[in-house]
Order: structure tokens, then C-alpha cells, then sequence
């Protein structure tokens, strides 16, 4: 059920995840040693800044926070909607981080594959795109 | 590393105190705080499957969310969803290739941050 394809590799560690970063999806470092890429949907013409940092934590292991940013300065009711939609997606939660409502998955990925890792990556900015495409409706 | 969902279910059941559980679920009674845990499955690979550990800090209509938002951007968890009009900690884990220590980690670690989040309160 779980079988992963010959030849996918695996990710052991922060280097090996960093290098696919950049490799794959073109990531810079931000200077605070997190690394931030851009997500594109170009048949919608819309696109997510994402923001994968790292950090270990405790028995849980290794952990790559990927954050997508929704609405800056947000209404309490955005806020209230962001909590409640994020309920309904595979991954992702909300926080406030760097000045925007976000989406957050803290992904322990240390034995996941590259491609498993970057599925996630994709889902949390598709997530989160769909919600700030939402808010911005709500605007116009 | 569990082989299916249902070796998962049968470990959280084994391992924690549980008020109420089913194939696909589990309430949990925690010291710092409950939680709960269930499967889900990705709508694209069905063979991708997650599973979602939620713990409760508050009705959503009592707090100030933004407050909580911030807040929990420093924890190691930490993201937020409301569930049955109920702010909760939450962490969806991919099944594949976890290890039953990493599991019972997560799920103590969310009831602690949901604890330490209602003290924010």
C-alpha cells in the first residue's frame, strides 16, 4: 500500500530537503536559514510564496514548517474562516506569522520521499491560495 | 511503522486511555488534555493517507483567534482549525513511514500546546 517508486529518493535531513528545495522548485535562502519559492498556477495565473524552514523537535524528529501566507491584516471574521475552511484540507492549520494569516503544515519529513514531501508542499500553497482567491472575492 | 490505518488504530487505542473509539476514530484522555485522532485519506492518491491529531483550547466565539494564531506560530506544532465551533491544535501526519514513538510524540505534544494555548486565553 505504501510501496514508494525504485529510485525515489528519500529524504534524511534538513541538506537532503534543502536540496530539493533549490533544486526543484528554485527555492532561496531568506537569510534567517529558511528557504522561500514560489508556487505557480499559471493556467490560473495565480501564485503562493511559500517558506519552508526547519527545525528538530524532540522525538518527533526533524520538522519543516511549510507556510503559505493568506490575507495580511486580516478581519476577525477572515480569521474565523481561515480556522473553519482549514478544517475541511488534508494538511495545513492556521497561524500568524511575518504579518499575514497563514497556512502552516509542520511536517516531520525525515524518511519521505521527494516526491511525497514536495505533494505536500504543493497542497498546503494550493490550500492556502484557495482561501486567500476566496478573500479576495470577498473584496471586490 | 504501521502498515495500515488499522495498526495505527489499534496502537493509540493500546496506547492511550480512550473515552470513545471506532475503526476511524479515537477520543483520547490525556494528562495536559484530550485529543482526538482520526485517518484521512488524500481525494488525488488515495494512497496517500494522513493522520489528524486535534487537541480543543477553546469555543471559537470566546477568544481572540488572531491572538491564538500568533501565538501558536511559536510552538513546534502549533497551526489551528476550528472543529465543531471549537478552536483545536492540529497536525496531520503522514501514515506512511511513521513510527509509533513519532505518533505518540505528536499526539502528547498537541494536547500540551493546546493546554499551554488556553493559559493564553
Amino acid at each position: 500500500m505504501f510501496g514508494k517508486k525504485k529510485n525515489e529518493r528519500v529524504i534524511d535531513d534538513w541538506q537532503g530537503l534543502q536540496d530539493v528545495l533549490i533544486g526543484d522548485l528554485d527555492a532561496e535562502e531568506t537569510g534567517s536559514g529558511a528557504l522561500q519559492f514560489t508556487v505557480e498556477w499559471k493556467s490560473e495565473k495565480r501564485k503562493r510564496n511559500v517558506t519552508v524552514a526547519y527545525a528538530p523537535v524532540g522525538e518527533l524528529g526533524q520538522i519543516a514548517y511549510i507556510t503559505a501566507p493568506i490575507i495580511e491584516s486580516p478581519r476577525d471574521a477572515q480569521v474565523r474562516e481561515a480556522m473553519e475552511e482549514a478544517a475541511k484540507f488534508l494538511e495545513g492549520g492556521v497561524v500568524f506569522a511575518d504579518g499575514a494569516l497563514s497556512l502552516r503544515s509542520s511536517l516531520p519529513f525525515q524518511g519521505m520521499s521527494r516526491t511525497a514531501i514536495i505533494r505536500v508542499i504543493r497542497q498546503v500553497s494550493a490550500n492556502a491560495d484557495v482561501l486567500a482567491a476566496s478573500f479576495e472575492e470577498d473584496e471586490e | 511503522m504501521f502498515a495500515s490505518w488499522d495498526e495505527c488504530i489499534a496502537h493509540i487505542t493500546e496506547t492511550f486511555e480512550s473515552d470513545d473509539s471506532s475503526s476511524i476514530h479515537a477520543r483520547l484522555r490525556l494528562e495536559a488534555n484530550p485529543a482526538m485522532v482520526w485517518n484521512g485519506t488524500s481525494t488525488a492518491d488515495p494512497n496517500y493517507m494522513v493522520v489528524h491529531i486535534a487537541s480543543p483550547i477553546a469555543p471559537a466565539d470566546q477568544v481572540d483567534l488572531l491572538h491564538l494564531a500568533a501565538a501558536s506560530e511559536d510552538l513546534p506544532l502549533g497551526a489551528l482549525r476550528i472543529l465543531n465551533n471549537t478552536v483545536h491544535i492540529h497536525q496531520a501526519l503522514p501514515l506512511a513511514g511513521l513510527e509509533p514513538e513519532r505518533l505518540d510524540q505528536a499526539i502528547r505534544l498537541a494536547a500540551t500546546e493546546a493546554h499551554a494555548l488556553g493559559k493564553e486565553i
